[in-house]
């Protein structure tokens, strides 16, 4: 009959709400959402890892509460070099030191008039804004899968900054945003 | 329809008492994580919780550890130390400044292997604690043994673990 209107249940419109009037674009656009929050969970919890800097150690290269990622995948086909800023892992992911890599598997390592000694030679640094004259410690040699790490704020008292020799299996990845050079 | 509708009352019926039956029947590492976890939260205490209670909680802390446990702690700045016996760990703690303020402690990423028999295990975590008017996080690794005595999983054992060794 003429002017006869349909009108919808709850449930019809609940369909007509959830899927709209074309399905098949819902479905589309469902799936690639989908697709994409699959793809970013995976992205943030195997590669890219996010990260807040907490703690002084690491300035001015990288600021106290700071974001930041680690990338996991950084050291797949190649190992960690001097110089890298790594994430060094506790007894798991969820916290990690943020430190700077200056000595290498089977290098012996000093501290000599506040800079680094590699093997007995001065170890040129020049991303130190924060530099010491007076960190001393005797050397120590690094076991062949040991990295010694230290932060970039050299003018915290030696005995209050964390530093010291790794293994390679705690080292999780390289930092990726540059900090202040 | 029907078949599909009793297809999924059975997976749902399926599922949830698979997690019953973990709640209730739990295995042996599910049972040191939970006491772990009650560790760590007999260790925290809020600003202004009043004294009667943080001493209730530090006298429930000491009924998780065995009378002979060991703690050794070697923090780098500080001279390593190793406390003996159940009754000398808890005095440290009570006599401990740091009980004046609040603490918010959590165990974080525990790998538990256990031992032979699962009478035993060895729990690497990591201890992250926040102290009330200070900005720092406070992060150690730790190692824990603990063993089944009399039914109950005590800590025989903790030690620091050094992930910078200086």
């Amino acid at each position: 009959m003429a002017g006869e209107t349909k009108t919808l249940g709850i449930s019809g419109w609940i369909q007509a709400v959830a899927i709209g009037r074309r399905p098949r674009r819902t479905l589309v656009r469902l799936t690639v959402l989908i697709t994409l929050a699959v793809c970013v969970f995976l992205l943030f919890s195997f590669v890219l890892m996010p990260v807040r800097i907490n703690g002084p150690s690491m300035m001015p290269t990288y600021q106290n509460g700071e974001i930041n990622f680690i990338n996991r995948l950084a050291y797949m086909n190649h190992e960690p070099q001097r110089g890298d800023v790594v994430g060094v892992r506790f007894s798991g992911p969820h916290v990690m030191y943020v430190k700077r890599i200056v000595g290498l598997p089977g290098e012996t390592i000093s501290f000599t008039g506040g800079c680094v000694c590699i093997d007995g030679k001065v170890l040129d640094e020049p991303y130190l804004k924060f530099p010491s004259t007076d960190w001393e410690s005797p050397p120590k040699h690094l076991g062949p899968a040991e990295y010694y790490v230290v932060g970039d704020n050299r003018s915290m008292p030696f005995e209050d900054h964390q530093k010291g020799a790794t293994e390679r299996r705690r080292i999780i990845g390289r930092i990726v945003l540059h900090g202040q050079s | 329809m029907n078949k599909l509708r009793r297809v999924l009352l059975v997976a749902a019926v399926v599922v949830i008492g698979f997690f019953v039956w973990r709640f209730c029947f739990p295995n042996p590492q599910q049972v040191i994580r939970r006491r772990l976890n009650e560790v760590a939260r007999l260790a925290s205490f809020t600003p202004n919780e009043g004294a009667i209670s943080r001493l209730a909680k530090i006298q429930r802390l000491g009924l998780f550890f065995a009378e002979d446990v060991q703690v050794t702690v070697d923090i780098p700045g500080y001279e390593s130390h190793t406390f003996n016996r159940r009754e000398e760990v808890m005095q440290v703690v009570m006599a401990s400044p740091r009980l004046g303020a609040g603490v918010a402690a959590q165990f974080l990423d525990m790998n538990i292997q256990m031992g032979s028999g699962d009478e035993s295990a060895m729990v690497d975590l990591t201890l992250e604690a926040k102290i009330s008017g200070e900005s720092d996080l406070l992060a150690q690794e730790l190692n824990f043994t603990l063993k089944k005595i009399k039914g109950e999983w005590l800590i025989t054992r903790v030690e620091t673990v050094k992930t910078l060794k200086p």
